[in-house]
């Protein structure tokens, strides 16, 4: 068998792909399969939390007591039913209300002849750039009233209108501030769709006679069905999973959704019932992506991308240009501008809802501590936590960025060159599982698995190097997908050139890889940072005063209700995030080499 | 001596055999072309061959070593097998320029700088691309596109090269400028040369000797003469020359010894002068071959293979003429040269060259001989 052993290893050797399948296969497993497999595990044991419900109960031994009690009893009301039929409707309300604006947006900007398109484009997407609970917090700002705890909002200290607790926390706000959240991302996905519809089409229609009318519902609306009911699929799981709105705006009046009922239970330490309620999350997202990918499979057909000979041809707004400029600067003054000055002033304002000239300070931003202002904290601008959150941010953001996107185009290399092979499937649908996984159970698993040595890593307890691990492993659908995609632009003759001139595999990585994936390196690498330093569901449970993140220092001060901090720290996580895109714009922009016309 | 051997060498694609037992030896220094139709397994054998594919089965060896053997335990990695190959994409890089193209191989191989820069100018000056450094790829017509791939492979100075269908991304004129550089460039270097086309004119054209592949299989295997005018096969018959071979069905009718005749439902044709028709016995299905440029348009003669026909089309180009004429069901192509016009509907007379009449098994498709 020694020259069959041989054989292998030297086949192996000069297959970089196949090592590579290897590794990914054995680092997934440890930091995805098993986190998972640990989950489910978890749900069939008796934890700690439980000893104190049952008494005969046994530490570790096999039961089904947390599905009957979440299925299956008295609590699965408050446990189970009320929590999901709240993240259902949250997410009906959020994604109806999203396609609704994302549909006008899109129609505006791809088939009429709006001015300054760029302009007001790339403003209409600023709230997708921006952490969805900001939002939330400018909804507090504004509608905040004094019934329930805390100060009165600027509605009613300032025009004095008593804002029913309707209107300022639970269901209603939920919706309104995650639906201007989402739209932008709905906005994306239908005006791409729309892009792609030749205008010939639509012509044709005319031309055999229809009616306006007739060619929007027979010709236009058809073909971007396909569209709209992914974007649906898509908008409905994310804002049914997401977790910051929910608890900033639902947890005051014990309006909870299923992220918010699974961090309340990890947070009392009852993680089996936790992560019953994750693995719903779980199939309930796998059931989305699966309707899907469906959808998309069924309809793909209808793509009319041609490439060339394609024509759209805007329709003239005429005389209803002045009112739709109209609607789009209110609505943009109202979503953006407004709310951003509101939330500059607020961090200027010594007692919350004064609002007159006698009130202003700066103490919040540069003001020494003060143990009669804010528990004694000091302005931002000197506050050593604040920036050590900052810092630690920005930290986070960098170190998964690079790593990100350099695992993601590995990954993308292992895939492609492995192209129709059960390796490329395995790993490109681990890498993807991430993506289901609800934050806040992903991380409680993580604390769990890491508390003692696992394998070959030390504690992580407490260190930042968790978090970062954490956040690269739950980034790793994104990074994977664009490494992908990138790696597939790239011809592979490119590579077996440098390969029949002897060049080896780390120095063809160098030299013909990377450079050629290049542009779409650094913007997933600037993508990733800004997902990275807004994460807050998947680091909450993680962080300790030595790696307190901005996300986390925000939430932490909005539960001591010390508003100009809140709002003076988002203000700066704000900056970092716009920072960031100004950057991926530039880089964006500058997308250097053509390739080769391969004919 | 064989610069190359393949012995039973075999690839599946999953279900799909794109090579079958194939056994091939190249020689050294000759210009050996793989034609065939696209799926045949041409361009799966090239890249085995370079190792960018591994064989399922079988043995690929240079004259001085063993590339491939998984009996034997032997796999030499595509870097270290010491063969240019040429894409038909060319596969240059397009972020770096033309002399960067072809001076990173070398460097790799460790040599002095002055080699390097050296082997640089001596290949751009012999593609004739001198002053044309520091451009980059996007910066280049297709023609010179291809002359940087050519010398970037030349450079490397492997003694063998490998080409995947170089010419098929340049225009017909081009394509033809190029076939001369390649052959007077492999009469210089005298490297042994793999060449994979679909187009039997550049096989024809180019090649010491060609293989004809079919369905991962080789259909023959011979120089560009006999592949020409002695194809093995229907398969081969049909596949070389342009404008195609034609083919009549039908069947042997023996009137006495010496007078043979080649029948079907409208065709009666005497094919006496063929010593293989000769042979046949009488009521034998086969199919006669000629190549179109092996008819005379001219009058009946006693004694030779001739048919009557109607002229249905007349393609003149300039240096030659094609006539297709008709007699019922069968149809025939006639290459003469010059600038010939007949009139449509004329009825004309087809005389067949005995020498050129080749005869091919109905049933197995073979080429009979006598």
């Amino acid at each position: 068998m020694k020259p069959r052993y041989r054989f292998l290893m030297s086949r192996l050797r000069s297959k970089p792909e196949l090592i590579l399948s290897i590794l990914f296969i054995i680092v997934f497993s440890f930091l995805i399969i098993v986190p998972f497999l640990r989950m489910i595990y978890t749900t069939f044991t008796y934890q700690g939390y439980d000893l104190r419900l049952k008494r005969d109960a046994v530490e570790g031994a096999f039961t089904l007591f947390h599905y009957m009690r979440v299925f299956a009893s008295d609590l699965t009301e408050a446990f189970l039913i009320k929590p999901l039929l709240h993240s259902i409707a949250v997410g009906f309300g959020v994604t109806v209300l999203a396609m609704i604006l994302g549909s006008i947006f899109a129609w505006i900007f791809v088939r009429t002849d709006i001015p300054h398109k760029k302009f007001f484009q790339t403003v209409i997407t600023i709230p997708y750039m921006i952490p969805s609970w900001v939002i939330a917090l400018v909804w507090v700002l504004f509608f905040q009233n004094n019934r329930i705890g805390g100060t009165a909002g600027i509605v009613q200290s300032l025009l004095g209108i008593p804002i029913p607790d309707w209107l300022a926390y639970g269901y209603v706000p939920i919706v309104i501030t995650l639906g201007l959240h989402y739209y932008a991302y709905t906005f994306l996905m239908i005006s791409g769709a729309l892009r792609t519809i030749d205008s010939e089409l639509e012509e044709a229609g005319a031309v055999a006679g229809l009616q306006r009318t007739h060619v929007l519902m027979k010709i236009t609306f058809p073909l971007v069905l396909p569209a709209l009911g992914s974007s649906f699929v898509l908008t409905f799981t994310r804002s049914m999973g997401t977790f910051g709105t929910p608890a900033l705006l639902g947890l005051p009046v014990r309006f909870f959704t299923l992220p918010t009922q699974i961090y309340a239970m990890i947070n009392s330490r009852n993680v089996g019932d936790a992560f019953v309620l994750a693995l719903v999350l779980i199939v309930l997202a796998v059931t989305a992506i699966l309707i899907n990918n469906k959808m998309i499979g069924v309809r793909k057909s209808f793509v009319t991308m041609k490439g060339k000979g394609f024509r759209a041809n805007p329709m003239k707004l005429g005389t209803y240009k002045p009112l739709i400029m109209t609607f789009l600067s209110v609505f943009l003054i109202l979503v953006i501008v407004l709310p951003l000055i509101m939330l500059i002033l607020s961090t200027f304002i010594m007692i919350p809802d004064n609002y007159s000239a006698d009130n202003m300070t700066t103490h919040f931003w540069i003001g020494d501590s003060d143990p009669m202002i804010s528990s004694g904290q000091k302005g931002i601008m000197k506050n050593e936590g604040i920036i050590r959150a900052m810092f630690n941010s920005i930290r986070l953001g960098v170190i998964s960025a690079v790593l990100n996107a350099f695992i993601g185009l590995l990954i993308g290399y292992t895939v492609v060159k492995n192209r129709g092979t059960k390796i490329a499937r395995t790993i490109e649908a681990v890498a993807f599982a991430p993506y289901v996984f609800p934050g806040i159970a992903f991380a409680a698993i993580y604390l769990g698995m890491f508390s003692q040595p696992f394998g070959p890593i030390p504690a992580l307890y407490g260190t930042f190097s968790l978090i970062v691990l954490i956040v690269i492993v739950k980034n790793l659908p994104f990074s994977s997908r664009s490494g992908i995609s990138a790696i597939m632009q790239i011809d592979a003759s490119l590579e077996e050139s440098a390969v029949t001139q002897g060049i080896p595999w780390l120095k063809r990585f160098r030299l013909i890889i990377l450079p050629l994936s290049k542009s779409g390196f650094f913007s997933g690498m600037l993508l990733t940072f800004i997902t990275s330093v807004r994460e807050l569901s998947l680091v909450i449970l993680l962080v300790t005063p030595k790696t307190e993140l901005l996300t986390t220092m925000i939430f932490a001060y909005k539960t001591q209700e010390q508003t100009q901090h809140v709002n003076g720290v988002t203000l700066v996580l704000l900056f970092i995030i716009i920072v960031a895109n100004v950057l991926i714009r530039l880089v964006s922009l500058k997308s250097k080499y053509k390739t080769i016309d391969i004919g | 001596m064989n610069a190359i051997t393949l012995q039973n060498v075999t690839k599946n694609f999953g279900e799909v055999t794109a090579v079958d037992r194939l056994d091939l030896e190249i020689r050294e220094g000759e210009f050996l072309t793989l034609l065939g139709p696209s799926g045949c397994g041409k361009t799966t054998t090239l890249r085995m061959i370079a190792g960018l594919e591994d064989p399922n089965d079988g043995e690929i060896s240079t004259k001085d070593r063993i590339l491939y053997s998984k009996a034997k335990g032997v796999y030499i990695p595509p870097e270290q097998r010491e063969m240019g190959f040429m894409f038909q994409s060319y596969a240059l890089w397009p972020h770096m320029n033309v002399s960067k193209n072809i001076s990173l191989g070398l460097e790799t191989k460790k040599l002095s700088r002055e080699e390097v820069n050296s082997r640089v100018h001596n290949v751009l000056d012999q593609v004739q691309m001198k002053g044309y450094e520091t451009r980059y790829p996007s910066e280049l017509s297709g023609g010179q596109q291809q002359r940087v791939a050519l010398a970037r492979m030349i450079a490397s100075e492997t003694g063998i090269f490998l080409m995947d269908e170089p010419l098929s991304n340049l225009d017909a004129l081009l394509r033809v400028d190029m076939r001369s550089e390649l052959k007077h460039l492999h009469q210089t270097l005298g490297a042994t040369t793999v060449y994979v086309t679909h187009d039997q004119m550049e096989a024809l054209t180019l090649s010491d000797r060609i293989v004809v592949m079919n369905k991962g299989r080789i259909m023959q295997f011979d120089t560009p003469a006999e592949i020409y005018h002695r194809p093995k096969n229907l398969f081969v018959a049909k596949f070389v020359g342009s404008p195609p071979i034609n083919l009549i069905s039908g069947y042997i009718k023996k009137r006495d010894a010496s007078k043979v005749f080649l029948e079907n439902k409208d065709i009666s044709i005497d094919v006496s002068s063929s010593a293989t028709a000769l042979s046949l016995a009488d009521g034998t299905e086969v199919i006669l071959a000629i190549r179109p440029e092996n008819i005379r348009i001219g009058s009946p003669v006693q004694g030779k293979p001739s048919v009557p026909g109607t002229v249905y089309a007349v393609l003149p180009s300039g240096s030659e003429t094609i006539i297709t004429a008709r007699r019922g069901e069968s149809e025939m192509r006639v290459k003469v040269s010059g600038f010939v016009e007949y009139v449509i509907d004329d009825e004309i007379h087809l005389e067949f060259d005995s020498n050129s009449i080749l005869f091919f098994d109905s049933t197995t498709e073979e080429l009979i001989t006598h």
